[in-house]
């Protein structure tokens, strides 16, 4: 007997997975209840898009090299009805439909189960025009039936145009750096002429990191992080011991992390002091000794620099 | 002295110097939530350390700003962490969470809570 159930959910993995080979990592497979292995998977590949969609946004590494950039906004106009009027070509091109067949449409036809909820609870408040903006987490599901994370501003139309009903639905179209580079390779050939100054551009850049440079500074991460305690070796012996020499990782730490490893240390420490001053009684004393700083005072002052806020004022929220 | 408590996601007790925390069913954890979690954990630990026992079997989700921060923050005040899973999805969730973040203290996953008290009595304070 065919699973036609299995099956479905098996078509929307190899649908994920073709489109994070085409380099787009936004979406997502909606998850059902089922606890099998076939929602493991499922699962494990959104997990994946995860990773893959933060190691290229968060990291710094990203960041700083624009590997996704915002190309574009999905506009949708909404009637009162809650039914599409317009939307935009990029937009429906992104979530893989023809502009034509999303007209009339409802647009919670368009959304998971639990955004639909999370759309008619912003709708009641808005209808009540208070607000008359928000901005709300949406999970639209594409034609491909995959679904895309979006965070969403809503907008009604009233203020701005007299009697008007309508509602506009807006979110970025993020695109990878690899596919803006072929962009860009395309406007060049056209271009010829611009051709020398792009080229200047390029060279001006630094080398890119390798895999292996990649897994040793994310290794070096982890020593810091499983050693916040003990005081940092020098980074010429922090490189040694890690297979790699001082110069790259100074440079491709400060790539990779966006930030020094003396930063990346400060942050890990006062991360985690954070949570010790939230949740425990342990003196500030304690704390600065458990997370390897050498005088209280010197960890008070840190600790102030780096969220805004003092240890005492911390302490008093925890005590409110 | 309290000794055990429950909230929205999960019970959670200390035995024989271990910390047992069982998720309940169906639970999605994202940054706030895991925020809360660690947040009660340290509330009943109260300032001293202990091996974890973490039965997820009934975790259905962790975002990527969950396992981030349960993986650093997280593991504050924790001497080693046994997951306790049966299940298919808990068991990847739980396996991804352990090879890509690699939490700061020795962790193990295991299939009993038999298997997971094995490994954390090495951790017990006599």
């Amino acid at each position: 007997m065919i699973d036609l159930n299995g099956k479905y959910r098996l078509e929307q993995a190899y649908e994920l997975l073709l489109q994070i080979s085409q380099g787009n990592f936004h979406y997502r497979i909606p998850r059902s209840d089922s606890d099998d292995e076939m929602e493991a998977l499922i699962v494990s590949l959104n997990m994946m898009a995860d990773e893959i969609q933060d190691s290229f946004f968060h990291q710094g590494y990203v960041t700083k090299d624009d590997s996704l950039l915002v190309t574009n906004q999905v506009i949708i106009i909404l009637n009162q009805r809650n039914e599409i009027i317009s939307i935009n070509k990029a937009g429906a091109k992104y979530l893989k439909y023809n502009k034509r067949n999303l007209k009339n449409r409802s647009i919670q036809k368009l959304l998971s189960q639990d955004s639909q909820k999370t759309w008619q609870q912003t709708i009641k408040k808005i209808s009540n025009n208070n607000p008359k903006e928000v901005t709300i987490k949406l999970n639209f599901l594409s034609k491909t039936n995959l679904s895309v994370r979006t965070i969403c501003t809503v907008v009604s139309l009233k203020p701005m145009i007299k009697d008007s009903n309508h509602l506009m639905v807006t979110f970025p179209i993020f695109k990878t750096k690899r596919a803006h580079f072929h962009q860009k390779l395309r406007a060049r050939i056209h271009k010829k002429s611009n051709a020398r100054e792009t080229n200047s551009k390029a060279k001006r850049r630094k080398p890119k990191l390798t895999h292996s440079d990649i897994r040793i500074l994310q290794k070096v991460g982890e020593y810091i992080r499983n050693n916040l305690d003990k005081s940092l070796p020098s980074l010429s012996s922090l490189a040694l011991d890690h297979g790699t020499n001082e110069f790259k990782l100074k440079h491709g730490f400060k790539e990779l992390y966006g930030m020094t490893v003396l930063q990346y240390l400060k942050k890990e420490r006062l991360n985690r002091a954070h949570v010790l001053v939230m949740n425990t009684d342990s003196s500030v004393k304690e704390i600065s000794q458990v997370l390897g700083f050498k005088q209280p005072n010197h960890f008070s002052r840190e600790f102030k620099k780096f969220f805004g806020y003092t240890v005492r004022d911390c302490r008093s929220l925890k005590h409110s | 002295m309290e000794e055990s408590m429950e909230n929205d996601y999960a019970n959670l007790w200390i035995k024989d110097g271990i910390l047992y925390f069982k998720y309940k069913d169906h639970v999605h954890i994202d940054l706030k939530k895991s925020i809360e979690i660690v947040s009660a954990r340290l509330a009943l630990q109260k300032g001293l350390e202990y091996p974890i026992l973490s039965d997820i079997t009934g975790v259905r989700e962790l975002s990527k700003d969950a396992r981030s921060y349960l993986a650093s923050e997280g593991s504050v005040l924790s001497k080693a962490v046994a997951f306790v899973t049966n299940r298919p999805v808990s068991g990847r969730i739980s396996k991804m969470f352990v090879e890509n973040y690699r939490p700061s203290v020795p962790v193990k996953i295991c299939n009993s809570t038999e298997e997971a008290i094995t490994f954390l009595k090495t951790f017990v304070d006599d």
